[in-house]
């Protein structure tokens, strides 16, 4: 019997990654909130004792066949969660180019979409300690940029998803950026192909929305 | 006077048919957002591929209506979900099912037309108007490639095609054999062998504001997919080197 925790905020965007990865890939798991607002769960020292560095969100607990430490981060809960998914479910796939190629788009997210994740923050919540330079959306719009014209040449070439033939974690990973993307100023208007991917991620059997991610569109 | 003050007037000109949207980035029962000078637009295409213009504005609240979706061929804001049907007329309101809305509840309506792979929108009002240009003979089908956006003015995008920037239009010949995807690929290639080896691209250019050009990039006939993914990666490079020629020439306006 499999029992796992996921440390979650509602409103954030990398948890928000692991919430869907759990629902797309099957893998059932129970939310515990954090708190980041006023109480700063975040910081309390029983959370640092799963997270040292306060990070959201967590995984933790017990999986088929044994413990699983506490996995922190939205990259790595989504490589476990793919990996604790039924083994022909194809969320990470095995194909050596597919594998290099999601691992692009796992490293795009967390390098070339960082700046777009920063301005939502700044946007939704204020300015924390960590923003200490301006903020413009530049860099944001130049990740997205390079997110729409890979899709324009998938769409080309008859494909629906980032990477192979199926969608992978490599999507579930890209997704929020795009879907959130209205929370910091950006407008869907000009990323047709991004649109019409991610009308698709929201067909996908078990997709779940989150506030400022509509289930329809 | 900054070269930008000066073009103004032309980049905000919102008279006759403006090309709104690739037909095939609005599939159907989806929304998009458009503007045509100040005019902002909800377009949307309902399940059985008609597609409508309605000012971007929900009658509501005022939230914008590109932002919401198209339910029951309706369109719906993502508000608190009014619908309207294709003249604007609102048809359900949630809130209150049992309630028939008052036929004074309406957004505007624009007239739109779809014709060489491009969806058309008008806002001056004409009655009657003729049709938008033709962008190829009779003889001839488009095949689309891509929108693409470039952060620059229209005359930027104009000069780097090589057309007045009235010419809405550009016919750029796209040689096939070269394999860097260069935008000088748009020098002419005047000989027929060249002219067999090459494709015609058309480009149609809207002005979407004063720093904010839209391309709407298509083939003239038939194009195998290979072509058309050349086509998209022309346009990108025309897109990075425009907005890196008109960065530069702000910095020089600077100095
Ligand atoms: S603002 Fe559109 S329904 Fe309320």
């Amino acid at each position: 019997m499999s029992d796992l925790v996921l440390y979650d905020d509602e409103l954030d965007e990398d948890c928000y990654r692991a919430r869907l990865a759990l629902a797309l890939c099957g893998v059932v798991a129970r939310l515990h909130a954090v708190d980041v607002t006023m109480a700063r769960e975040q910081d309390a020292p029983s959370f640092r004792m799963l997270s040292p560095s306060g990070r959201l969100p967590a995984l933790q607990g017990m999986t088929g066949t044994g413990d699983l430490p506490a996995i922190c981060g939205a990259t790595a809960v989504l490589r476990t969660v793919a990996a604790l998914a039924a083994s022909d479910s194809g969320w990470a796939p095995v194909d050596a180019g597919d594998v290099a190629c999601v691992a692009h788009w796992m490293s795009f997210v967390e390098c070339e979409l960082a700046p777009a994740r920063r301005l939502r923050r700044l946007a939704l919540f204020g300015p924390s300690a960590d923003d200490c330079d301006t903020q413009t959306s530049t860099p944001a719009h130049a990740a997205l940029r390079v997110m729409e014209d890979h899709m324009t040449l998938r769409r080309i070439s008859g494909r629906s998803w980032f990477v192979g033939n199926r969608p992978t974690i490599a999507d579930i990973a890209l997704f929020p950026s795009f879907a959130l993307c209205r929370d910091y100023g950006l407008s869907h208007d000009d990323y047709p192909a991004l649109r019409r991917w991610q009308s698709c991620v929201k067909r996908l059997p078990g997709f779940i929305a989150m506030p400022g991610v509509p289930e329809y569109g | 006077m900054t070269e930008q003050g000066q073009y103004a007037p032309e980049e905000v000109d919102a008279h006759g048919w403006r090309p709104v949207a690739l037909g095939l980035d609005l599939p159907p029962a989806s929304v998009t957002g458009a503007r045509i000078g100040e005019q902002r637009l909800a377009i949307w295409r309902n399940s059985h591929g008609d597609v409508r213009a309605s000012d971007d504005r929900c009658p509501h609240r005022g939230m914008r209506l590109s932002l919401g979706f198209v339910r029951d061929d309706m369109l719906a804001c993502l508000y608190h979900g009014w619908c309207f049907d294709a003249e604007g007329r609102c048809r359900t309101i949630p809130a209150h099912p049992g309630l028939k809305p008052a036929a004074t509840i309406r957004t505007t309506t624009f007239p739109t037309i779809e014709s060489d792979g491009l969806i058309w929108c008008r806002v001056d009002g004409v009655e009657r108007p003729e049709s938008p240009p033709a962008l190829t003979s009779p003889a001839h089908r488009t095949t689309p490639v891509r929108t693409i956006r470039i952060d620059a003015p229209t005359r930027s995008v104009s000069r780097a095609l090589g057309i007045s920037p009235d010419d809405r239009t550009a016919r750029v010949n796209l040689p096939l054999h070269d394999i860097a995807d260069t935008p000088d690929d748009n020098a002419p290639t005047p000989s027929d062998a060249a002219a067999m080896s090459a494709v015609t691209v058309v480009v149609v250019q809207h002005a979407v504001g004063r720093e904010e050009t839209r391309l709407y990039v298509l083939i003239e006939g038939d194009a195998p997919t290979t072509t058309i993914q050349r086509a998209s990666r022309w346009a990108s490079s025309l897109r990075d080197k425009v907005e890196r020629e008109h960065k530069d020439a702000i910095v020089v306006e600077h100095v």
